[in-house]
């Protein structure tokens, strides 16, 4: 087709216009994002009806998790947030060096990815040593196993779900972390201007959302029991 | 436009060829400072327990849920763009989390409710519910680690 | 253009645009991904197709017939598991969507042509799991995978290769969804609005927010499923506190929506067989395209009604069986709207209408007696019978999969430019329509006698009814060997349908059968609607460019 819009190299042959490309990119990863909250949808709510079937072992069991390490890893995810969101502004933008910005705050962003994943590391490996585990590793025969729960032979469920949502999510975090890196090549090749940024913001719009399942997980696990 | 736009050729929404919309800087330095305030409020909420003061269940919960749904606008309202952005987003994401609720509401409509007609309908293998009357470790104790 | 026009000045057409096995393995063009959905379910239709033909024969007489109660267990669980996961989702939405959805629009391909691609292999990847779980010994839990039979020990673990299967199929189903929901919003031709789209347009529309919104909790529910499995985390697991029945919850609340993702795109394909055959514009289109929203979205509603039996509460059941019934709402719209649209129209009886009246007649008496299903008293007798299986077979088969072959004869000239031998097609749809009801109103009878679904073996009583079931089961078989023989000869046969067979005014049959690579030789100026026959500028005439290439050749 002999349009003009064919002069524009970010142009896809099948749109007709920058803004109509953007959109149906945007609207595609806001529809993924709608499908990532049904898909951790079942596990919250088990963990909410479980919450409330044995509400004192909830309780117990949720006060064996560290509240300094998960209010720590919120602080991490916030600030990776905003660096995220700093960075889609900076490719949005046509000044020089903008790319180099971009670069620096997604290495940003991907260091409080790794700093939060070392700290579910050090969480992880404390389970791991007194034996609250989820299904056949859970062990109330570690010498080390909280007190408090041994009167709960149910406790093992609220660790299935501790692991399986925070499992799921560090997963999440760990895609997060490629599809940053992703960005930091492309940015290197000094690829975005303000006519051609989407990948950014469409990896800044993921990160977002990893940091919003967080934002409910912490209060839901850590301190609501 | 109450957003200020810092290149100095944007401001044409309508424009198919600027696209870009760009935030000023400190708006989004106020929505990290309201997230992070968001947090301590919530981690200094959950050393009180409201259930036992006021008697009511699930106060707490209450609280922590009104914290973390705000911060949760506010990124999805600044970081995200959702603010400024065609609203057809907006409706996506708002989409999902009403199905969210459906399927919280009716499952629960089920899981909260049996054995309430016909008790055999309640029956437990063994009822880890009678556990909770046993041993109530009053007041929030920390682990600290 | 992209394309470069052949020596005879005629622009190539997108089955020419590329020649040898790789020009298809890699191709971004929705039409050839379309095509290669379309054989890949038709290939998951056989699989699944003989193993039913292996299940009514062995039900033959009582006791053992061809096979024993672990191999029928077995085969039952394919017949199931292929038909639901890799042929009745796929089938219309990914085929004949992927076909015709960017045509319908205007546009030159869906939004995201290489995600469309993914899909496809997500698709083959997920198919390639669930023929290894076959391999390895099958399944014998039904296509559900039911806790805590499933989590028992009496269960193999190739339980855990076909959850994985569907769980990967799953996100194939997803990514399609998500395609054509930005197709609809943002690739809309200029003059198309919202209510000049086709009504398929609008069923594949509301099916995708099925698909992008209900399947991912599937996903996490079969996750949680072989987490259970093979860790023993004790959500499903009545011992420790947990509830074998919140595994239906979370089941249903993706497979009740998914009878929807199975029969909308089906209704939206009666809606342009109806208006074309009948030469009338569609009566009601407002309300038959809101009603297929509104399916849409009260499907997330009532998906309990499964669960009347399995010890969910009553407070629950009741307000499940009370919300079931709006269900009725919508899918009466679209009923009493087709027949409206015939009402004093010109009928022909081209096979793909017989298809479309196959349906409506069959789709009835399968809606219907899903009303008897989700009154509660009645569904607590009927539960697990016969009933039930004659029931959604009426919906699936004489609904879907009728529509759908409606679909693929009304479209076959579009897509592969050939026609197929109409004799032999009347007579295919004459032993479907007749093998069908043979099939399965007998199920219907043995269901309200007693007869239990999934069982291997029963009363001497049950026999003459079981083998006039089977006979029929033959009988649809011997129409889809027909049907299958006359379309494959029709493709060695020269491109002769012209580019409008059936004189449609819908925007699909404006350009040359079958299309060039980005559909339209020029963007299309749309002033009417799909279904305008008495619009003065609608004579079915095909554009000026397209026609003139077609005359060249
Ligand atoms: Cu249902």
């Amino acid at each position: 087709m002999s349009g003009s819009h064919h002069d524009n190299p970010y142009l896809a042959h099948h749109f007709d216009t920058p803004r109509q490309q953007l959109e149906a990119n945007k609207l595609g990863i806001w529809l993924f994002l709608g499908q990532e909250i049904m898909f951790f949808s079942a596990l919250f709510v088990g963990l909410m009806i479980f919450r409330s079937w044995y509400p004192q072992m909830y309780h117990t069991a949720a006060h064996e998790l560290s509240v300094p390490q998960g209010a720590f890893n919120t602080i991490v995810l916030i600030c990776s947030s905003l660096t995220m969101a700093l960075a889609v502004r900076w490719a949005q933008m046509d000044v020089p060096n903008n790319n180099r910005t971009v670069f620096w705050l997604c290495l940003a962003t991907f260091a409080l990815a790794g700093v939060f994943l070392v700290v579910k590391y050090f969480e992880y490996s404390h389970k791991i040593h007194v034996g609250t585990l989820p299904g056949k590793f859970f062990d109330p025969s570690n010498p080390e196993f909280p007190a408090a729960l041994k009167q709960f032979d149910n406790a093992k469920l609220f660790f299935g779900f501790y692991f399986c949502l925070t499992g799921l999510h560090g997963i999440h975090v760990l895609a997060g972390m490629g599809v940053i890196g992703w960005i930091m090549v492309r940015a290197r090749r000094n690829e975005f201007n303000s006519k051609n940024f989407a990948a950014v913001e469409c990896v800044g719009l993921y990160w977002h959302l990893v940091d919003l399942v967080w934002i409910f997980l912490f209060p839901l696990l850590y301190l609501v029991g | 436009m109450a957003h200020a736009s810092v290149s100095a050729d944007h401001g044409h929404h309508d424009d198919e060829q600027h696209i870009a919309h760009v935030t000023p800087i400190k708006v989004y330095f106020a929505v990290w400072a309201a997230l992070i305030v968001g947090t301590v409020i919530t981690v200094a909420v959950s050393y009180v327990d409201f259930n036992v003061i006021l008697g009511v269940p699930n106060v707490n919960l209450f609280v922590a849920m009104i914290v973390a749904i705000t911060k949760a606008l506010l990124v999805c309202a600044f970081f995200m763009h959702l603010k400024y952005d065609n609203k057809i987003f907006a409706v996506t994401f708002a989409s999902a989390a009403i199905f969210l609720a459906i399927f919280f509401l009716l499952t629960f409509s089920d899981l909260m409710t049996r054995g309430q007609v016909d008790d055999k309908q309640g029956t437990f293998v063994k009822d880890h519910r009678a556990q909770q009357q046993v041993a109530p470790s009053a007041t929030p104790q920390r682990s600290a680690h | 253009m992209s394309v470069a026009a052949t020596a005879s000045g005629r622009v190539p057409h997108y089955l020419e645009a590329g020649k040898g096995i790789k020009s298809w393995l890699v191709t971004l063009d929705h039409k050839r991904i379309g095509v290669m959905y379309l054989w890949s379910v038709l290939g998951a239709f056989l699989l699944g197709g003989l193993a039913a033909i292996l299940v009514r024969t062995e039900l033959w007489s009582t006791g053992q017939t061809i096979m024993d109660a672990n191999a029928y267990n077995r085969m039952f669980t394919l017949h199931g598991a292929a038909m639901v996961f890799l042929f009745i989702i796929p089938s219309v939405p990914a085929a004949l969507g992927n076909i015709l959805l960017p045509i319908m629009l205007g546009a030159k391909d869906v939004a995201f042509p290489r995600l469309n691609l993914a899909s496809y292999y997500i698709y083959l990847v997920g198919a390639l799991f669930a023929l290894a779980a076959i391999a390895f010994g099958g399944v014998d839990t039904g296509w559900t995978f039911y806790t805590p039979y499933s989590t028992s020990d009496k269960v193999a673990n190739t339980a855990v290769m076909m959850t994985f299967a569907a769980f990967v199929l799953g996100f194939s189903s997803i990514f399609t969804g998500i395609n054509f929901i930005v197709t609809v919003h943002k690739l809309r031709a200029p003059g198309i609005t919202w209510f000049r789209m086709p009504l398929f347009v609008w069923a594949i529309y509301s099916t995708a927010i099925l698909q992008v919104l209900a399947t991912p909790v599937l996903a996490i529910t079969l996750l949680l499923f072989m987490v259970e499995r093979t860790f023993g985390i004790g959500i499903f697991d009545a011992t420790i506190g947990g509830d074998p029945v919140l595994f239906q919850h979370f089941f249903w609340f993706y497979s009740h929506p998914a009878v929807y993702i199975m029969i909308l795109p089906g209704m939206g394909i009666i809606s342009e067989l109806t208006s074309t055959f009948s030469r009338r514009p569609i009566f009601g289109y407002t309300a038959v395209a809101f009603s297929s929203v509104a399916l849409a979205i009260f499907s997330f509603l009532v998906w309990g009604h499964h669960m009347f039996v399995s010890g969910q509460s009553e407070y629950a059941s009741a307000l499940f069986s009370f919300l079931t019934f709006f269900v009725a709402l919508p899918s009466g719209v679209k009923m009493f709207n087709w027949l409206g649209t015939m009402y004093k129209g010109s009928i022909s009886f081209a096979s793909p209408n017989l298809y479309a009246m196959a349906f409506m007649f069959l789709f009835s008496i399968g809606g219907l007696t899903g009303i008897f299903l989700g009154a509660l008293s009645t569904d607590v007798h009927l539960t697990d019978s016969y009933f039930v299986v004659a029931h959604f077979h009426y919906v699936m088969m004489g609904g879907t999969i009728f529509a759908f072959f409606g679909g693929i004869h009304y479209w076959w000239p579009k897509t592969f430019g050939v026609t197929y031998n109409e004799g032999l097609a009347k007579i295919a749809v004459a032993l479907q329509f007749i093998g069908f009801n043979i099939t399965f109103f007998s199920q219907f009878i043995l269901g309200t006698r007693g007869m239990p679904r999934r069982y291997f073996n029963y009363p001497p009583d049950f026999e003459e009814l079981h083998r006039i079931s089977t006979i029929g089961s033959y009988i649809v078989f011997a129409g889809f060997l027909l049907t299958a023989w006359y379309l494959i000869a029709s493709l060695r046969k020269e491109k002769n349908a012209g580019d409008n067979p059936w004189h449609s005014v819908a925007l699909e049959w404006q350009t040359s059968s079958p299309p060039p690579v980005e559909n339209f030789v020029e963007t299309p100026k749309i002033k009417h609607g799909p279904y305008d026959y008495d619009h003065p500028d609608a004579a079915p005439l095909v554009l000026a460019s397209a026609s003139s290439n077609r005359k060249a050749s």
